[in-house]
């Protein structure tokens, strides 16, 4: 028998060794580049997407950041969803099975509400399970069904098959609370259940935008890859969090040509988010950008504890050497004394722009910026 | 040549993939050439050994790419990009293959045109005859297996089944290589050195 899976392992090794060594001169990236680059103009001529696509990819940076930590010290997956992923995912709730510790905490302490809305097309159900709403953001918990037997579409996520997303508010288009020439995009937030997936979004407030009612009906249309006809969902929202904190403490520090004020920050169970006014002297937002001169933040509690990043999006002005942004952390568990924003630089390798450096461990080496680092008194500003 | 990966390396590579993730997110959209170059082979040969022909393998992993820079403001790293990149490989070979319809005629094909496409015949001709003793799903596991170096875990990620469930289909796809091996039917390269 030893002798057996020696033979079939040395087969299915070679065969590997033979796979990985094929034979191909590949060479795809500047045919790849200039295929993006002509259907980005194209789409940015039909409707001005351009912009959105920047605020949709500079909110995700946010979320993305939060779990390199997790990810590169494990390899490919992180502790979190490694767990999350043995467990019975049909059997838990949408918000349960987010990484996002905020949706998790609006899932223990009952600050959601259950729309129970849905909607079928050839036998697939998509429906909206739960949806809460802190004042900072809006999450929505969708799921799919197959509900005819052989009725499948199950090749591809949720998350990959849904498309064409468009909101309204009230029936009119999510877009009328943005700041001018601007757009709020939404996110689709994948959970360990490829049949699950929390959309969310946030007015830009913050930004210039225009701060969305208490209550609302949010009109949810949307495409399901192989389906014809459009998904529509009506959902009710409203204010889950009645205990929001909102401190306006614009302290500012200024470190050679960067200067930060924090304009705000609003303290819900479900999110901390910090808005942040970034505005450089004798540089373009984007000349920071291409420099590798990006400013990231850390959120840190009065313990030193530090906070999980969930989201972020910012706006400037074309050309524009101001950065607005709203960054939203995980939840407090209580109101904190104080609270320290550190503002770091990533660390880059030598002569790059686009690569890290990583620490022993494999986590991204960041250098705190101690000029502009700030400790903002929390419990006493708030009563 | 590109060489297996290893887990301390594969961590570090992760890390520094995120990073640059995180970049194309926030605009920079050169950035993603170096993800294009960093995936371009193993992606294209995953699509080669799944489609079976080099043109149509080099066309679906330009989609894939430009399917994945699209979508890349809404990944988030709750799985890799790697596994997240492969998932839309997987789903857009899938797509190719139900639209091809014809299945079970794939490999017969695939040897025609390994002949006439240039480098290699003869040696992508043996994988593609062993390849076609296997499922599609344990086609997929393998070309997981031998281009990322991925564990069953991580392969459960991209086709979407639970870990358990790939190592037995796994040791299913190694016993009925095993077993052409013993009846001698198709033997594999000539090995240079006794490590397989």
């Amino acid at each position: 028998m030893g002798n057996r899976t020696a033979i079939e392992d040395e087969q299915v090794g070679r065969l590997e060794q033979l796979i990985r060594d094929t034979p191909a001169e590949v060479d795809l990236t500047r045919r790849i580049m200039e295929r993006y680059e002509q259907k980005r103009s194209q789409v940015s001529r039909k409707a001005g997407l351009g912009r959105r696509r920047w605020h949709k990819a500079a909110a995700a940076v946010a979320a993305a950041m939060l779990i390199i930590t997790g990810v590169a010290g494990t390899g490919l997956i992180s502790p979190a969803a490694a767990e999350a992923l043995k467990q019975i995912p049909g059997m838990k709730r949408v918000f349960q099975l987010a990484g996002d510790l905020g949706l998790r905490a609006a899932d223990e302490q009952g600050l959601y509400s259950e729309p129970g809305v849905s909607v079928t097309h050839d036998g697939i159900t998509v429906g909206a399970t739960a949806v809460t709403f802190d004042g900072t953001r809006v999450s929505v918990g969708i799921e799919r069904e197959a509900v005819e037997a052989g009725a499948s579409v199950q090749a591809h996520s949720l998350q990959e098959a849904m498309t064409d997303v468009e909101l309204s508010i009230n029936g009119q288009p999510l877009n009328e609370y943005a700041p001018a020439g601007s757009s709020i995009g939404p996110f689709l937030f994948p959970v360990p259940d490829s049949d699950k997936l929390v959309l969310e979004f946030s007015d830009l407030h913050n930004q210039g935008g225009q701060a969305f009612p208490e209550q609302f009906r949010l009109g949810l249309h949307f495409k399901i890859a192989g389906i014809e006809e459009p998904f529509l969902l009506d959902i009710p929202v409203e204010l889950n969090t009645r205990d929001n904190l909102v401190l306006a403490p614009s302290v500012v520090r200024n470190n050679g040509n960067v200067r930060i004020q924090v304009d705000k920050i609003e303290l819900t169970p479900v999110t901390t988010n910090i808005t942040t006014r970034l505005e450089l002297d004798g540089m373009t937002i984007s000349d920071m950008h291409s420099s590798g001169g990006s400013i990231g933040f850390d959120l840190f509690d009065d313990q030193g504890n530090k906070l999980q990043m969930l989201s972020g999006n910012g706006t400037s002005a074309t050309g524009g050497s101001v950065l607005v942004q709203d960054s939203r952390f995980a939840p407090l568990a209580s109101v904190p004394k104080s609270i320290t924003i550190k503002p770091y630089h990533y660390v880059y390798k030598e002569n790059s722009t686009s690569e890290f450096q990583l620490d022993a461990e494999g986590h991204v080496r960041v250098e705190y910026i101690s000029g502009l680092e700030m400790t903002i008194p929390v419990a006493e500003a708030g009563q | 040549m590109k060489e297996p990966a290893h887990t301390g390396r594969r961590a570090r590579e992760d890390g520094e993939l995120a990073l640059i993730v995180e970049q194309v997110q926030q605009g920079h959209v050169q950035a993603y050439s170096t993800i294009i170059e960093h995936f371009q082979r193993p992606i294209y040969l995953y699509c080669y050994y799944l489609l079976g022909s080099r043109e149509e393998a080099e066309d679906a992993a330009q989609d894939i790419f430009l399917k994945a820079m699209e979508h890349i403001g809404g990944f988030r790293q709750t799985v890799s990009f790697s596994a997240w990149l492969y998932r839309i490989a997987r789903n857009h070979c899938t797509d190719l293959l139900k639209k091809r319809s014809k299945g079970f005629r794939l490999f017969a094909m695939y040897r025609q045109q390994a002949e006439t496409a240039g480098s290699g015949p003869a040696l992508t001709d043996k994988v593609h005859e062993l390849l076609a003793l296997l499922t599609a799903e344990e086609r997929q596991i393998l070309l997981l297996r031998a281009l990322e170096d991925y564990n069953f875990e991580q392969i459960a990620v991209v086709v979407g089944m639970n870990p358990a469930r790939v190592r037995k289909k796994y040791e299913r796809l190694r016993d009925k290589l095993g077993r052409q091996k013993r009846k001698g039917e198709i033997r594999l390269g000539e090995p240079h050195s006794d490590r397989g």
